[in-house]
């Protein structure tokens, strides 16, 4: 909440739309989204296959370009940035935490989690503390040494999300998170998000199938056939 | 079945650059592997065919030597056994100058032939008519170049000089320079009649030489040995022995060979990495045909069928390449160094060699693909059905054993065999070293990379700690480095070798500290007294030599033992022999030798050598020893005064001179005093000069098969870039999902290459050291005796190299890497 009481916005997207070619064949994915996240707020987006939901969290976190329209993060409209200015932005501002985990399979544990804090220049040592942390808060303390190859898949994810947060990002996009694990480990993960939510204040949007994941968040957008039908 | 090849050729015409470098990769060893294997036949043919100038098809020659009672002979004692010949023929041979001017005169080898004899031994190609019947009294025939070279013509006169009488001749014949007119650069033969020849040389109808032919080849020994019991006095022998033959082959086609296996063996490196990723990208069309009900030998054969398709497809190219490079071998080996003469050599192969070269393609390619094939049909249906395979990293300690296993035989092997298997334990050997650092680059690299990761924090930042980590894992880049290092070692090793010789030959005649080399027959003291008359000429030293002295009681023989003057030789040679020990050897039947026989012999020094001497058994005690490369190392010194007791050694034909005014103008001098002598002459520089030529003809050749090892491996780098690139799209998504900008992506990549390419040019350069000592065995065992030295820059520019390919192969990957789609390669991928 900033001083005159309103939430203060940290995603804004306006008159979004995105257009794929397929052969000649232009396919609309998204058409005119208007979205406003506050800080703080965990968000859930549903929608069946193809609806475009995973397209809209790839704009956000600036893996992909709008055809047109706009897309603000903290206020600042991410179309006007140069390549550099968006990987500082994807490094510092933003945490990715994908459906397949997505870490790199030759790095350990730690190596994976320091990967943005590397990418950022900064000296590994001076992060030490945080990493101990932040592998304290999901787990994984004991498996650091570890590669992903040798964890399990609510292990791997929880390394991604490690990697979310290890350059203390405000933001947290998570595309299926759950999506390629069981039950019981998906509930597991998603009191991670919702804890880390809570505790830390992180916004965390996540793109899911499961009403049940859906339920961790405070808000749920609905999207269907590239529109926003409910929020 | 059709449906199963249309899959297999679309597969192989999908995938273009792969099917590219293997087909390119078979049929650049095919072609090196056919050339190898062929040269040696066309070696032997070219060098038969240059002695065949002296004796066309015949198989054994009877002659007069040192102990027969007179220089000619009948051939009535053949005669004998003219059931089992096919032809006896008779000729007379002698010598003498021809004079084109008053100035000049020519030395000629004579030869008395009978026409119909000549053509059925040796064929003459002539290129005008001839009536044979007219080859009568003093008529000539003559080659075209002896023609061109004097303005000689049909029915011109030469006027030849045969010991004190001058005899006029008319050209009858010019022929070809071909058969017994081949040029060798060096002589002039002239042919005549039979009769004549005889007549002139008072033989009184009995002939210098007897050529003959068997019916049955096979029987050559029973043969020989039947002639030399008739012909007690006089010499039998073939005229080229196979033994002769090979000793000059081999030296040449084991280098050849030597290289061809390392591109063969590079090729199986890439055949068998490409069908490492070949089968893991079929493993879903796998899993469909056994869905539908086919079987793993039906799965396995499709695979087999593609590598057999690359194979005959390289086979066939390679059969065509070889021809090529063969015909390029061929003309390169054809110019005599010294003479500057190309023979007219052919390409000799045969349809079995180029068969042998086609199945050896089909053989390699199916074989380095099945290692992959087998693997794959290993992995549970279920899981190949539902494309649930997950490479598990295995445990490498087997491999890491194997590696050390072999690094230990190949550097241990060499110097434990018997200098007889010296030649194939070494070139084994190498290969060992070759798979040795195969099986031990990843453990390699794992420690090159904790050292890198630590200096590139300093010098790259951040990336470069990403980029050297990135690499332990690698298996593309682990494939780069090892194709990287296998071709430099094998540049290393040839360029060491050639470096090397080069070394050897000009400290060689740096050893020699006179100006001019002259050899001739029956030089003595007058001769001595006549070149000090030559203007230039400062100081005189003919030595007293005597070659292939046997060893009593053993094969060993010491293939030129000198007799030195104690207070001259130093002077002109300096091999480290000082006055003392040249004046120790003078005391008694004292021998000094090279540290090539002291190892050959394994002689001590005290020990006693007993030699075949003309006066019988002597024994020499081994006072010393030195270095010299005077054939090959193959040399000794004795006393003079012993050498010219024990061996009845009166002439020498090896004269050292030095010189007051420029060599080359000496030369000259020599020459014109000497004309009716024809001595030998050459400057030193001249002689090292020639050295030069006849090595680089085959550093050339070995040169190039060497660059082709290394441009199948830069081929073979740039496809595992692509294959790497292709592989990591996902991981190079999520490092720019994770905030790694383009330029960081390109930054890294690069750093990833120039790492490949240093720890591949480090690696190149151990394994090349470890092949590069090996070869002293090996050339020990080939009677060439070079000590190797390294060279630190040729060190460097393998290490440049190296990170320049990399580098320049990584372009493309870092260019497509930085515009990769982020989305599409997380989602997708």
């Amino acid at each position: 909440m900033n001083r005159g009481g309103t939430l203060e916005k940290i995603i804004e997207t306006i008159g979004l739309y995105k257009t794929y070619q397929l052969g000649n064949l232009d396919v609309e994915v998204l058409k005119d989204i208007n979205l406003t996240i506050p800080k703080g707020e965990f968000v859930s987006i549903m929608g069946p296959s193809g609806s475009g939901k995973s397209t809209l969290l790839y704009l956000i976190g600036g893996l992909d370009q709008p055809t047109s329209g706009s897309i603000k993060i903290k206020g600042k409209e991410l179309s006007v940035m140069k390549d550099q200015e968006q990987s500082i932005m994807r490094r510092r501002e933003v945490g990715f935490v994908f459906q397949f985990y997505n870490l790199i399979p030759n790095l350990s544990v730690e190596e994976n989690t320091l990967l943005p804090v590397l990418l950022d220049g900064k000296r590994i040592k001076e992060y030490q503390r945080r990493l101990d942390e932040i592998l304290g808060i999901v787990g994984l303390s004991d498996r650091r040494r570890h590669t992903p190859r040798e964890l399990s898949g609510g292990q791997q994810q929880r390394v991604a999300i490690a990697r979310a947060l290890i350059n203390e990002p405000d933001i947290i996009l998570a595309d299926e998170p759950i999506g390629n694990l069981d039950s019981k480990t998906g509930m597991e993960v998603m009191e991670l998000l919702q804890t880390i939510n809570h505790e830390k204040g992180k916004t965390i949007v996540q793109v899911t199938h499961s009403r049940e994941a859906a339920a961790y968040g405070q808000r749920t957008i609905h999207v269907r056939d590239g529109k926003v039908e409910e929020q | 079945m059709g449906i199963i090849i249309k899959f297999i050729l679309r597969n192989i015409r999908e995938k273009k650059f792969r099917t590219f470098l293997i087909i390119f990769s078979i049929t650049l060893s095919t072609g090196l592997f056919f050339a190898s294997s062929a040269i040696s036949g066309t070696l032997e043919e070219m060098y038969v065919n240059r002695m065949r100038k002296h004796f066309g098809s015949a198989e054994l020659l009877i002659h007069a030597n040192e102990k027969s009672p007179s220089r000619y002979l009948t051939s009535a004692g053949a005669e004998a056994h003219r059931q089992d010949l096919e032809y006896i023929i008779t000729a007379v041979e002698g010598g003498g100058y021809y004079r084109p001017n008053r100035d000049e005169s020519v030395q000629v080898d004579l030869k008395g032939f009978d026409w119909e004899d000549l053509q059925r031994m040796n064929p003459v190609e002539l290129a005008h008519s001839f009536n044979p019947e007219e080859f009568k009294g003093k008529k000539t025939i003559i080659s075209a170049v002896t023609a061109e070279k004097y303005k000689l013509d049909l029915g011109s006169a030469m006027e030849i000089e045969m010991g004190e009488q001058k005899h006029r001749f008319l050209v009858a014949a010019i022929a070809a320079p071909t058969g017994p007119f081949q040029e060798d650069g060096r002589s002039t033969t002239v042919y005549m009649p039979k009769d004549t020849l005889s007549a002139l040389q008072n033989s009184r109808g009995r002939s210098s030489i007897i050529f003959i032919k068997l019916k049955d080849p096979h029987q050559l020994k029973q043969i020989s040995e039947k002639l030399s019991e008739v012909y007690r006095r006089y010499t039998v022998r073939e005229p080229v022995t196979i033994e002769e033959i090979k000793q000059y082959t081999s030296r040449i086609t084991t280098p050849f060979m030597l290289m061809t296996t390392m591109v063969l063996f590079m090729s199986v490196f890439i055949i068998y990495t490409s069908f490492k990723v070949i089968t893991m990208e079929r493993l879903p069309i796998i899993g469909t045909f056994r869905s539908i009900g086919a079987t793993q030998k039906i799965t396995d054969g499709v695979l087999l069928m593609e590598s057999a398709v690359y194979g005959v497809l390289g086979g066939l190219l390679g059969c065509g390449l070889g021809i090529g490079v063969l015909w390029v071998m061929t003309y390169l080996m054809s110019e005599n160094p010294w003479t500057g003469v190309r023979s007219a050599a052919q390409i000799q192969f045969n349809p079995g060699q180029l068969m042998i070269a086609f199945l050896m393609a089909l053989i390699l390619s199916m074989i380095s693909a099945m290692v992959p094939i087998i693997k794959t049909s290993k992995i549970p249906v279920k899981d190949v059905v539902l494309n649930k395979v997950e490479i598990q990293p295995k445990k490498k300690s087997k491999k890491l054993y194997i590696g050390l296993l072999f690094l230990s035989l190949a550097v241990l092997l060499p110097g434990m065999v018997p200098r007889e298997a010296a030649v194939i334990v070494g070139s084994m050997c190498m290969l060992l070293s070759a798979a040795a650092v195969t099986l031990l680059i990843p453990y390699m690299t794992i420690g090159f990379v904790k050292v890198f990761e630590w200096v590139y924090l300093y010098i790259f930042g951040n990336e470069g700690v990403l980029a050297a980590k990135n690499l332990r894992d690698n298996k593309s880049i682990i494939n780069n480095i090892t194709l990287l290092s296998i071709g430099i070692s094998s540049l290393l090793m040839i360029n060491t070798i050639s470096h090397s010789v080069v070394k050897e030959l000009v400290s060689f005649y740096r050893e020699a500290t006179f100006d001019v080399w002259m050899w001739t027959s029956r030089g003595d003291r007058n001769l001595d007294r006549l070149l000090m008359t030559v203007e230039g000429v400062e100081e005189v030293y003919g030595i007293l030599g005597v070659q292939n002295v046997e060893l009593a009681d053993s094969k060993n023989k010491i293939n030129l033992l000198h007799g030195v003057d104690k207070n001259r030789y130093s002077n002109y040679w300096n091999v480290g022999l000082t006055r003392e020990i040249l004046g120790e050897l003078d005391q008694d039947r004292n021998i000094l030798l090279t540290h090539t026989l002291k190892q050959k012999f394994n002689a001590n020094k005290g020990d006693l050598l007993m030699l075949e001497t003309k006066r019988g058994k002597k024994a020499y005690r081994v006072i010393g020893f030195f270095n010299s490369l005077r054939w090959n190392g193959n040399y000794a010194l004795v006393s003079e005064r012993f050498l010219k007791s024990d061996m009845i050694s009166r002439y020498y034909d090896d004269i050292y001179i030095k010189t007051s005014i420029d060599p080359e103008k000496v030369q000259n001098n020599i020459k014109k005093k000497f004309e009716r002598r024809q001595p030998w002459v050459m400057t030193i520089a001249q002689m090292e000069q020639n050295e030069h030529k006849s090595n680089d003809q085959l550093f050339i050749i070995l040169n190039g098969f060497s660059i082709m090892a290394m441009v199948i491996g830069i081929f073979g780098i740039l496809n595992n870039f692509i294959i790497s690139f292709i592989e990591r799209k996902r991981s190079l998504a999520v490092f720019r999902s994770i905030g790694m900008s383009k330029k960081q992506i390109i930054k890294m990549i690069f750093i990833e290459a120039l790492t490949g390419g240093l720890i591949g040019g480090i690696v190149g350069v151990f394994a090349g050291v470890l092949m590069i000592s090996i070869v002293p065995y090996v050339m020990r065992a080939m009677d060439t005796p070079i000590p190797m030295h390294y060279s630190l820059t040729l060190f460097l520019y393998a290490l440049l190299a190296g990170m320049t390919i990399t580098i320049i192969a990584s372009i493309s990957p870092a260019l497509k890497s930085s515009k990769l789609n982020i989305v599409e390669a997380i989602k997708y991928e």
